[in-house]
Formats: C-alpha cells, sequence, structure tokens
C-alpha cells in the first residue's frame, strides 16, 4: 500500500511543523487573533489505493470535491470538518463469464473530523503553511444498473493532510485596525494533499487527493 | 326598475346613423371572442368598438378588467367562466365613466373589490355570481345609475354598496354576507329601488336567527343552491327563490328566479356532467360486450325534478378521443349516439361490436442481461394497447407476460448463468370514450357542454406476429471492490416483530425518502445499520425490552408519519413554531443572564 510509505515520514514532518508552529506563535500578542472561523470550497481528483481501479473504471484517478469547516483554537491549531465526493463510472464483473460488463457507478464520500497545525508568525503574513490529521469514516453506494445498489460505510480510520495557503485578501489587518481589535476576515487560496485510509472488510478504500480551494476566515 | 337597456335599443339607430357617416367606423356591431380572438378579456375590450360585445368562454381567467362606454362584456356561462383579479389591492371589474353597457354572466372570485362602478349611467350588471369578497361584492359611486339584476352575492364582506338611490337591486340571492346593502353613513334607506331579493343566513338581517330582508317582494329561507364549495350556485328543487322575481326567466319563460340562473340573461346551457364511471360488463355466455356507464346526477331542479324532470344523454364512439361522438354499435347496431338515457344516472352500452385493428410487430432493440433478471427495450408501436412478452430456454413460446403499454420492460425471476430467447408482440383492443350531458326539461330542451370523457378497453384482444428474436443472459454483475452492502431495519424490525409492520415501513420509506437522498442522511442512515445488528439481536432475545424499544421508538414513527403525509404548509408551520420556542427560550435566558450581570454590578 503506499499509505504505508506515507505514514512514518509524514508524522515527522507534521511533528516538526507543529513545534515550529507552537514556537512561532509565542512571539504573538495574546489580544490579537485571527478570525476564529472559517469554511472552504475545495476540488482536485483522488487517486484510490486499489490496484485494480483503472481497470473498472478506466482511470486511476477521479474527480474530487469536498466541503469544510473548522474553528480557532489557538493562533497555531484549529479544529474543522470536512466532506467529499468522488463519484467514478465503470463496469463490474459477470460472475458466469468473469467478463467485465455491466455498469456500476462508484460513490466514495469520506466524512473527517482533524486538527490543522499551522505555521503562521504574523496576521497578514503570505504564504501559511499547515498539516493536519484527523479521524475519517467513509460511505461508499455501488450502483449496477437494473440489479440495484450496495452501501454501507468504512470502519473508523485515518487522514492526514498538508497544505500551503495564499493570501488574497482581508479586512482589519492593518496595524491601526489591529490595535484596535481582531481582523474581520480574511481569504486564502489553498493547495492541500491529502492522504486518507479507511478500510471495510479489510478492503482499503483509501487513497490520496490533491485539491486546489478557496478559503474564508471570519470573524461572526 | 329603471330599465337600461331600452335607453341603449333606442340610442342605437342614431348611433348607427352616426356610425355610417363615418368614414374610420364600419358601424357593424361585432362579438370579440375570448380567448379565440383575443387572448385576454381586456385586450378584446380594448380592440372593441361601440356596440361590440366580447364574450368569454367558459374558463378561469386572472385579470383587472377596466370597462369601456358601449362595450357588453358577457361569459358564455355564468357557472364555469371565473374571474379573479391579477392585483388582489385592485378592483377586479372598474366601471368609471363608462356608460351604457352591460356586464354579465360570470362567477368573480377571490376578489378584494369584485365591481367598482364611479361617475357610469345606464350599467347593467346581471346574472353574475360574486363569491368571497374580502371587502365588497358591488360598489357604485354618485352619479351612476345601475341595474344589479339576477346575481348572487354568496359570503361577501359587503354585498352592495351604493352612495345614490340610483342603483336598482333587483332579482338577486343574498346568502351569508356579513353585510348585505349599505350607504356612506346609512343615508340611503336600504329599502328604496330594492325588489324581489331571496335573503338567507345575512348576519346584519338576522334577528335571534331568524332571517329579514330588504325592500319589496322579498323572500327569505336557504336558497338550496347546489353546493357553494365548488361555486355551483344553481336551485335545487324546493328553492324559495324559484319564481319569485319581477319579470321572466328566459330559460323556461316562468316567472323569474332570483339569482344567476334566473331572468332574461341567464345560461340556457345546464351545467356539465361529472365524468361518468364505465365498467366492462360483458358476458361470455351468451358472448356480449357490454359497458356499463353511471354519472352523478346535475342537481338543478330543471333537471332533478320528481314532477318534470330533464334527463340525460350518452355519447360514445369507438378507437378515437374527442368529439364528434359517432358511435352505432350499441344495442346491435341499433342504438346510434347520442342515447337518451331519460331521468337516470346508469345506461348499459349492450351488445356492442368492438373492433381492434391489428398492429404491426413491433422491433426488439435490445435485452440486457442483470441479476435473475433481463431488461428488454423496443420500439414503441402507435395505436397498440399494450405489448406481451414471450421468452424461453428453447422457444420464446415457453412463457408469457403482458406489460401493459411501455417500451421498456424488465423479466425477472430468471436464472444466472442460463441463455434465454425473447420476442415481443403488440396487443390491440377497441377503446370505448363515453361522455353524458345533461337535458333541462324546459321546452327548448336546453342541453349542457359534455362531460369530461372516460374511456375503457373492452372486446377480444388480438395480437400482432412476434418481433425479432434476441437472446442474452441473465447474471450477476459483482462491482468493484467487493464491498458489503448494509441493509434492513434490525432494531424496528425486532421490536415491531415483523420486518412487513406498519410501523417499520414507516421508518423505511422515510428513510427512502429524507435520508437516502441526501449524503449527511446517508451517512446517518450507515451508523444505524452499523450500530444496530447486535443491539437487534440482544433485543430479540430480551421480549419485556420490546415494549420499552417501542416506546422509544414512537415520537421516531410519529416524526416519520408526520413528515410523510403532511403537506409543505404544516411543515414549515410546525417549524416556524419549533423556530419560535427556541428563539423565546433564547431571548429568556438573555435576558436572566442581562439581569444577573446588572444585579452583580
Amino acid at each position: 500500500m503506499k499509505s504505508a510509505f506515507f505514514w512514518p515520514g509524514f508524522c515527522v514532518f507534521a511533528l516538526s511543523l507543529m513545534i515550529a508552529g507552537q514556537v512561532a506563535a509565542q512571539g504573538e500578542s495574546a489580544s490579537i487573533e485571527s478570525p476564529r472561523w472559517s469554511y472552504e470550497i475545495r476540488g482536485g481528483n483522488y487517486h484510490p489505493d486499489l490496484d485494480l481501479f483503472e481497470t473498472f473504471y478506466g482511470d486511476n484517478k477521479e474527480d474530487y470535491f469536498g466541503l469544510a469547516g473548522s474553528y480557532r483554537l489557538k493562533e497555531w491549531l484549529e479544529i474543522g470538518g470536512e466532506y467529499s465526493q468522488m463519484r467514478a463510472k465503470g463496469v463490474g464483473i459477470l460472475t458466469s463469464t468473469q467478463a467485465l460488463g455491466g455498469s456500476v457507478t462508484y460513490r466514495f464520500n469520506p466524512v473527517q473530523i482533524y486538527s490543522n497545525f499551522i505555521f503562521q508568525r504574523r496576521l497578514s503574513q503570505r504564504v501559511v503553511p499547515y498539516v493536519g490529521l484527523g479521524l475519517t469514516v467513509a460511505e461508499y453506494e455501488q450502483d449496477v444498473e437494473i440489479q440495484g445498489s450496495i452501501d454501507g460505510h468504512t470502519d473508523l480510520g485515518y487522514s492526514a493532510r498538508l497544505g500551503v495557503r495564499f493570501l488574497v485578501g482581508s479586512k482589519g489587518l492593518t496595524a491601526t485596525a489591529a490595535s484596535a481589535g481582531n481582523p474581520d476576515w480574511r481569504s486564502y487560496i489553498f493547495l492541500e494533499a491529502q492522504q486518507i485510509s479507511v478500510e471495510v472488510d479489510d478492503i482499503e478504500l483509501g487513497g490520496q487527493s490533491y485539491m486546489l480551494g478557496f478559503r474564508m476566515e471570519f470573524n461572526p | 326598475m329603471k330599465l337600461r337597456r331600452s335607453t341603449r335599443a333606442q340610442s342605437l339607430p342614431i348611433a348607427g346613423l352616426v356610425l355610417l357617416g363615418s368614414v374610420c367606423q364600419p358601424g357593424l356591431a361585432a362579438t370579440l371572442v375570448v380567448p379565440t380572438d383575443f387572448a385576454t378579456i381586456q385586450a378584446a375590450i380594448d380592440a372593441a368598438n361601440a356596440q361590440d360585445v366580447v364574450l368569454v368562454e367558459p374558463g378561469s381567467y386572472v385579470e383587472n378588467l377596466n370597462l369601456r362606454a358601449n362595450v357588453d362584456v358577457r361569459g358564455r356561462e355564468a357557472a364555469r367562466t371565473w374571474l379573479e383579479p391579477q392585483d388582489g389591492q385592485l378592483p377586479t371589474v372598474s366601471i368609471s365613466g363608462a356608460d351604457n353597457l352591460l356586464f354579465a354572466n360570470f362567477t368573480l372570485v377571490d376578489a378584494l373589490v369584485a365591481v367598482q362602478v364611479v361617475a357610469s349611467s345606464s350599467v347593467q350588471i346581471a346574472s353574475v355570481v360574486f363569491d368571497g369578497s374580502t371587502a365588497v361584492a358591488i360598489t357604485a359611486g354618485i352619479n351612476s345609475t345601475v341595474d344589479v339584476t339576477n346575481n348572487v352575492f354568496f359570503a361577501n364582506a359587503t354585498a352592495v354598496q351604493r352612495s345614490t338611490a340610483d342603483i336598482d337591486i333587483t332579482n338577486n340571492i343574498f346568502r351569508s354576507n356579513d353585510i348585505t346593502i349599505t350607504s356612506p353613513l346609512g343615508l340611503i334607506n336600504n329599502n328604496i329601488n330594492v325588489e324581489a331579493n331571496c335573503w338567507s343566513n345575512n348576519t346584519d338581517l338576522l334577528v335571534n336567527g331568524i332571517d329579514t330582508s330588504y325592500g319589496s317582494g322579498a323572500v327569505t329561507g336557504n336558497p338550496q343552491f347546489i353546493d357553494p364549495s365548488a361555486r355551483d350556485f344553481h336551485l335545487q328543487q324546493g328553492s324559495p327563490c324559484i319564481d319569485i322575481g319581477v319579470g321572466n326567466d328566459i330559460i323556461d319563460n316562468t316567472i323569474a328566479d332570483a339569482g344567476a340562473y334566473g331572468g332574461q340573461l341567464a345560461d340556457a346551457s345546464p351545467f356539465p356532467v361529472a365524468q361518468p364511471t364505465l365498467t366492462d360488463s360483458s358476458t361470455t355466455a351468451p358472448a356480449a360486450t357490454n359497458i356499463d356507464v353511471s354519472w352523478m346526477p346535475n342537481e338543478s331542479y330543471l333537471v332533478t325534478n320528481s314532477v318534470l324532470p330533464g334527463g340525460y344523454r350518452v355519447y360514445y364512439k369507438q378507437n378515437t378521443a374527442g368529439p364528434p361522438y359517432d358511435g352505432g354499435d350499441a344495442s346491435g347496431g341499433t342504438a346510434p349516439s347520442p342515447i337518451d338515457a331519460g331521468d337516470t344516472t346508469a345506461l348499459t352500452l349492450g351488445d356492442l361490436n368492438p373492433v381492434a385493428a391489428f398492429a404491426l410487430a413491433p422491433r426488439l432493440l435490445t435485452a440486457t442481461g442483470a441479476n435473475e433478471s433481463v431488461e428488454l427495450n423496443w420500439e414503441a408501436v402507435l395505436g397498440v394497447n399494450g405489448y406481451r412478452v414471450g421468452y424461453g430456454i428453447n422457444s420464446t413460446d415457453e412463457n408469457e407476460v403482458d406489460t401493459g403499454d411501455v417500451t421498456r420492460f424488465t423479466v425477472t425471476g430468471l436464472i444466472n448463468g442460463t441463455t434465454y430467447r425473447f420476442s415481443i408482440s403488440a396487443l390491440t383492443q377497441a377503446i370505448y370514450y363515453v361522455t353524458v350531458t345533461a337535458v333541462d326539461s324546459t321546452q327548448n330542451q336546453n342541453e349542457s357542454d359534455f362531460s369530461v370523457e372516460q374511456s375503457i378497453q373492452v372486446g377480444p384482444i388480438n395480437e400482432s406476429p412476434r418481433s425479432n428474436e434476441l437472446t442474452a443472459l441473465p447474471e450477476f454483475i459483482q462491482p468493484f471492490p467487493p464491498l458489503p452492502d448494509n441493509g434492513g431495519c434490525f432494531i424496528a424490525t425486532a421490536a415491531f416483530g415483523a420486518d412487513w409492520a406498519a410501523e417499520v415501513q414507516a421508518l423505511r420509506d422515510f428513510r427512502d425518502r429524507f435520508l437516502l437522498n441526501n449524503a449527511a442522511g446517508r451517512w446517518l442512515v450507515a451508523q444505524y445499520y452499523r450500530l444496530s445488528p447486535p443491539l437487534a439481536e440482544r433485543l430479540q432475545e430480551r421480549e419485556y425490552l420490546k415494549p420499552i424499544v417501542r416506546g422509544l421508538l414512537a415520537p421516531v414513527v410519529a416524526l416519520s408519519l408526520f413528515m410523510l403525509a403532511s403537506s409543505p404548509l404544516a411543515k414549515a408551520g410546525v417549524v416556524g413554531l419549533l423556530l419560535s420556542l427556541v428563539i423565546l427560550i433564547h431571548r429568556r435566558q438573555q435576558r436572566a443572564r442581562s439581569q444577573r450581570v446588572s444585579n452583580g454590578s
């Protein structure tokens, strides 16, 4: 599995970035904070860790979309939830002949809760890297034309993410405004890679995703 | 009563001479039909010349009308020509500075003000039903002369508001209005120019629960409308409003009835009969094809009458919908359409000779194997009533199944891994189309419009030649990756005893309709299926727990039933109520918090 090689390196990197982020945040004035709430709209590709996926669905990657929301506990730490979905159309195995045939639509929708560790020294920092870890459950559905559908969910699994945000705009981040209070909102474009590991009946449905997204932070 | 029409009739020759002398005006009165000639009533009014008549065919119209001088506006039938305002804040019909006109034969509904007359003389409002105006049905200002004749005022806030005594009120029925007749400051005596009206259950005229009235020649008592809830205000036999008016009825030439269906401008046609019911009552010994036709009676006293009844006519024909209904094969060809049914509400079209055409063989396009089934798809054949699928392992004659009039069908119950052969044939059967009319008891025997047509298939079924033959292999398709399927209402089934229990079915329907069509719902269902099997197993072993679980599930079942059975409005009402409760609690908490803070400071 690709994910087996991914995890150790990722964890070391995440830990170092987390510590660095925490250290960097020590310099911030306690009275100035980033907006607490945020939402994200994201889209990209999902590459399932299934060796024969391309044989049945024609490609080893599929379009992938997600929505996420998070709450900032500290300048360097936020918690959030994400719902994403992937849909692939392909064929199945005709059991009498073992040939490929029929029409199958496979849907894979992971739900994640996660913590992100953010490396941010200043409120107006233009490039903000981050790493995250999370718990994941995915629901799946295999709709076989005429025959009916199979649906269910995976066991609890894990996810990790690594990304970088690019500041697009903000309000209330000038020195004067900052001294008066917290910024009203801040927006980013971000690039993110995720590794998901979720199993059902010892079948790994996880994989990697690469996404571009828009993030809006705000104080309600 | 001032006869405005005679005034107008006298002026016609003068107007005609003036018009003949005009280069621009042709001078001949025309009838402008809506919606045949004009899409809207107002468009026809605007296009009309003086003396033209705008005639509106039965239907529902949503418009605010501005009438013009010397242009009459009439519905074809008051009972079926409905008009409601497009802008509910404006009068449905405005007559302002427009003299010498007639507005007749409409049912005005959902109005704030139905008709407003301002500074207009020689206006006649006749044979109109005013149903449920929330402010006033007719309001007429000073400098107006209006004849309000043979109308029905039903459930209006105010029926007639007049600022001058030159508003004559004759031969009308006032029923269930809050105020019948009024004037500014009550300056006009409500008995003046009010004659031969029928009064019942009006709030302003009830004295100790007994009806009183205004004017001369008044009659009180329930007018016995046929069905006000369906806006059918024809009178039933025994109504006190029959033959009590001024003048004669044009329908039967007796003394005029009060209300919209009496007098000189009443609808000639009875109200149509509701769609009839058809039943195949064919027999085998002796072999005869019969259709029993039955219908609901027209309760108008001119049709349903114990002394002088009207009757009904049954029209029929084979294989083509719509008029003309020119069937001729009933009773062995001796009873052509229409058949006079007399004063009954049932008739048998007996000893028919149904003829169904033979169809061409259809073309079977695809046969696709699936798990224990094969889906077939074929080209439609015109004029058929259905299709028959023949299938088998060695021959398509081994099994048959009728599919109805579809072009896609799935044959089920097949053995996976076995090749089957399929063909189809088209089925044709004669279709009879039947409609009924009501005929009144007058000398003219006025006949209603056709009822809504009803059809039935009867007689022998003809089968076309078989289509081409296709083979298919039913087999299970295993999707990739091979994942487990989680299905079933485990806990509910255990608690209610059976998978088919009504409560379980309600929960299943709720799941299918409200949860499985969205991701959050599907996730919730997935969690339920994940956690519930072991709990259900324990529940099966402990009978004493089942009533408790049923009790716990009761609100969920109730919620499911509410969501499945209630209208969007009811759902919105409940959500609104809950939101109000949340806001109320939240405000109370805020108030308590601020009080605590102020106490603390």
